[in-house]
């Protein structure tokens, strides 16, 4: 494991992703702040490339204003919650950790979240989350998910695991995943 | 993470007004989203129909800068949010239109085409179920 501490403010996923990525912020906090009312957390990412069977883990320190914490109810069931911000986490790891970008939200039926693009190209991105510490199992199912989109296109996939703050980040090629 | 991604949909060309509309249909996706999960569903109902308005814009702009690919992929979307907003008749008119392209790829071609019988399974279903309402409460 590298053993520097990186860093993110939550709030900036608004600025590096063009889809209105605010709306996630609240979800983040909610699922990760905790009943101290935290400012930050520590996450443990994993980077893998699926391509080549290696695996990198990182410590993100993540950190947010008090101000963006939800001053009301969502008026939601819990999955949503953790599911949305999942996605926010999504944003985070993709512009801490990629070039790529959100460059927008994919229609039902696409078989992953997002579309995101390296500014030539758009790919897929199939974003889950869990309150269980079953990461592992829930990136495999996402992963075969992924794998159904009708455009045969290469993507991420990232889960979070809000049991013990640790997310994994993959990218995957079809062609080769589907050999 | 440097992973570059290779197989993906070409973008290339496409301006900043082009950038702009994909923005604001996005944000209108998840606010419709988050709406109908406050079941709000008016107020899903009108988001999912504006943004299915701009997708059918930026399709056809695609198509006209030669990207093919990604005109069928803001087509599909555009079917996919009329159907989110209950408009059966818009999204299963542009499924039909979809699928009579021949560029269409097969694996998209079959996604449209279970897409659209669903629809159409379920738009029956849904006017028996009308039907049957407007009898009781009129009896």
């Amino acid at each position: 494991m590298n053993g520097a501490l990186d860093e993110y403010r939550l709030e900036d996923i608004a600025l590096d992703h063009r889809i209105g990525a605010d709306i996630f912020v609240p979800f983040v906090i909610a699922r990760l702040q905790g009943e101290e009312l935290a400012t930050e957390t520590i996450l443990t990412v994993t980077l893998r490339d699926a391509v080549n069977a290696t695996d990198r883990q990182k410590q993100l320190r993540l950190h947010w204003s008090s101000y963006s914490a939800p001053t009301q109810p969502f008026g939601v069931q819990e999955r949503t919650v953790t599911e949305w911000a999942a996605l926010g986490l999504a944003c985070v790891i993709l512009a801490r950790y990629t070039s790529s970008r959100i460059s927008q939200v994919a229609a039902v039926g696409d078989r992953f979240d997002f579309w995101v693009s390296d500014g030539n190209r758009e790919f897929g991105l199939e974003v889950s989350g869990t309150l269980t510490d079953e990461i592992e199992a829930r990136h495999r199912i996402k992963v075969r998910q992924w794998r159904e989109n009708p455009y045969e296109v290469d993507g991420y996939v990232i889960v979070a695991g809000f049991s013990e703050n640790k997310i994994i980040c993959s990218f995957h090629r079809f062609e080769e995943e589907m050999q | 993470m440097n992973q570059q991604p290779g197989q993906g949909i070409n973008r290339v060309g496409l301006g900043a007004a082009f950038e702009a509309d994909e923005a604001r249909k996005s944000g209108l996706i998840l606010e419709a989203q988050l709406l109908r999960e406050q079941a709000r569903d008016d107020e899903a109902a009108r988001k999912f129909a504006e943004a299915a308005q701009i997708e059918e814009s930026l399709s056809q702009r695609c198509t006209t800068l030669g990207l093919a690919e990604k005109s069928f992929l803001h087509s599909f979307s555009a079917l996919s949010l009329w159907a989110q907003a209950g408009a059966f008749y818009q999204a299963i008119a542009l499924g039909d239109e979809l699928l009579s392209s021949a560029a269409l790829p097969e694996q998209l071609r079959q996604r449209v085409q279970t897409y659209t019988n669903t629809l159409r399974l379920r738009r029956a279903l849904w006017y028996q179920d009308l039907a049957k309402a407007m009898a009781q409460s009129a009896a």
